[in-house]
């Protein structure tokens, strides 16, 4: 348990790193970018995506806190990482592979949004059909298994 | 597979969390084993019978492998 307890600390940190680019990407956004960037679809894009990975980063900062302050709440969250059950149904869904994936195709449409909004949009639909299955088959086998 | 672990958790007033919690799963998972809907890994059927003071034979059913594997036929 010792060691999961460092993982978690491990994740807050890299968490808070998250939070603060988040912020940072914010601010630039918000004060600093220029006028004619201001009013593309990607800048809207880029803001909303900084906002909410800084809101899902607090976010799962706070739980991993509240649990390490507590040990039954740490046990049944090592339980239901390491649940064999899940591990099988994570894999069937291709977790982590397909997250992976989609957060290089989002990445790479944001990227290549600023040559073409058309490769940007196929990326991101691409990314969010691929995560919509992934969920999908895990929500069907949670039920079958 | 059929399992005797909601028999045997009654006749000694544990719930399903305890039992997740001591052979580390979630309550779904114990559940899922009990309703025969998922099939237990060797390890954690035998970390459940050995938490029973058992072994894996008298609280899985087995029947249905019967002769199975016997002289090479599956």
């Amino acid at each position: 348990m010792e060691n999961y307890k460092k993982k978690l600390k491990i994740r807050i940190f890299l968490f808070a790193v998250l939070v603060a680019l988040s912020v940072a990407a914010i601010v630039y956004d918000v004060f600093f970018a220029d006028a004619h960037s201001r009013d593309s679809m990607m800048h809207g894009f880029e803001t909303g995506a900084a906002v909410s990975l800084g809101f899902c980063g607090a976010l799962m900062m706070s739980r991993y806190i509240s649990t390490l302050k507590d040990e039954k709440k740490l046990r049944l969250e090592y339980n239901r990482e390491n649940d064999e059950r899940m591990k099988a149904i994570r894999s069937k869904a291709g977790i982590p592979i397909l997250p992976v994936t989609s957060v290089l195709m989002i990445t790479a449409g944001i990227i290549l949004g600023y040559v073409d909004t058309t490769i940007f949009i196929t990326l991101v639909a691409a990314a969010i059909v691929q995560l919509s299955v992934s969920l999908a088959v895990k929500f069907i086998y949670i039920k079958k298994m | 597979m059929k399992s005797k672990i909601a028999q045997l958790r009654k006749q000694r007033k544990i719930s399903q969390e305890e039992l997740a919690l001591a052979v580390g799963v979630t309550r779904q998972t114990i559940t899922s084993i009990e309703v025969g809907k998922y099939t237990a890994s060797l390890p954690l059927a035998y970390k459940i019978a050995k938490y029973f003071d058992m072994i894996i034979e008298d609280v899985f059913d087995f029947s249905e492998y019967e002769g199975e594997g016997k002289d090479g036929k599956l």
